[in-house]
């Protein structure tokens, strides 16, 4: 009956069993990138202005609000301002959201797992600067908020794929002799492994 | 979808609602800090995949509905804190159409193995594992 599922796995397109669309695919992946270069392209923007390499601004609603945001202590908390690692983050989630092909939620988990962690904690930054800039400053930044907008918009797709990864995991943890960590980083199952599985 | 939407609507409006009602300190700060997590939540509820997180604004919402007890607010304030968190805390038990399957979702992590009533484990009729075996 395992040796049934093995093989259902390897042979269903994709999609991962119990789910009717496999969340690897491109057209699930795409738009998460797309997002995530639109981050990049805000945050690196606003990196600009904050080391003098761009001299105004764009605030259509909030009068001098980016400016005092984006110049804050809480900005520069960091070696590199907040800007600028937010572009950072953006960027790897792009490359990340990129790397494996469109059943990498079996073949390579590590990037599924490390694309979420990438995603996750991106938007929880946001969520606390979008809280820090009436609480702190006084002020709205648009670009922030549509940003942050950005990063949480990000979250929710990238989750289904990690969802598929574990459950994978999980099975094969599940099969006697076989090695959930192995397969965490695609790697082929001992022989020994696979001679039981296969008798 | 929807009503995680308007539950993203509600973050949105407590954030902006100080400068339009002219709120001051404390209620403007709670505003301030309750909105966006409101929002964000919501707007990662709104994922079929993550819909259940939904239920972690329950928390805030009630908070929401019970923060003019806490401290000095203006009618105006009162009343809106009272609809907004009750309106939030209804669309958290929204929970709207799910249309694709997920194996059994997260909480198939949490299930032990060979449990056939555990959802998640695909198709296992007898034909179907025949009909892929070697």
């Amino acid at each position: 009956m395992l040796q049934g599922r093995l093989w259902m796995e390897a042979r269903d397109a994709g999609i991962p069993p119990g789910w009717d669309y496999n969340p690897a695919k491109w057209s699930q992946r795409l738009p998460i990138v797309g997002l995530a270069t639109l981050g990049f392209v805000i945050a690196s923007y606003l990196a600009l202005w904050q080391y003098g390499v761009v001299e105004r601004v764009w605030e259509p609603f909030f009068g001098n609000g980016t400016r005092r945001v984006l110049s804050s202590r809480l900005s520069f908390v960091l070696p590199i301002s907040d800007a600028a690692l937010g572009a950072l983050g953006y960027l790897a989630d792009a490359v990340a959201g990129l790397i494996g092909g469109v059943d990498r939620w079996r073949s390579m988990p590590w990037i599924v797992i490390l694309f979420a962690i990438l995603v996750g904690p991106l938007g929880v930054i946001s969520i606390g600067l979008v809280i820090a800039q009436p609480v702190m400053y006084d002020s709205w930044c648009t670009l922030c908020l549509a940003s942050a907008g950005v990063s949480v918009a990000m979250m929710a797709p990238a989750m289904d794929e990690a969802l598929a990864s574990l459950q994978h995991l999980k099975r094969v943890r599940e099969q006697p002799g076989r090695s959930a960590w192995r397969a965490f980083w695609g790697l082929q199952q001992r022989p020994a492994a696979e001679g039981r599985v296969a008798a | 979808m929807i009503a995680q939407l308007i539950q993203v609507g509600v973050g949105v409006w407590l954030m902006a609602a100080p400068a339009v009602l002219g709120m001051t300190d404390p209620a403007a700060t709670n505003y301030h800090i309750v909105g966006p997590i409101i929002a964000a939540l919501g707007g990662v509820a709104a994922g079929e995949c993550t819909r259940s997180v939904r239920f972690w604004n329950v928390p805030l919402a009630l908070w929401l509905l019970c923060s003019p007890l806490t401290m000095a607010t203006p009618e105006a304030v009162m009343i809106n804190s009272i609809t907004a968190g009750g309106a939030s805390l209804a669309l958290c038990f929204v929970r709207g159409r799910v249309q694709h399957q997920y194996g059994g979702g997260w909480m198939a992590l949490l299930h032990e193995r060979d449990d056939p009533s555990a959802p998640g484990r695909g198709p296992t009729t007898n034909a179907d594992l025949h009909k892929h075996t070697p």
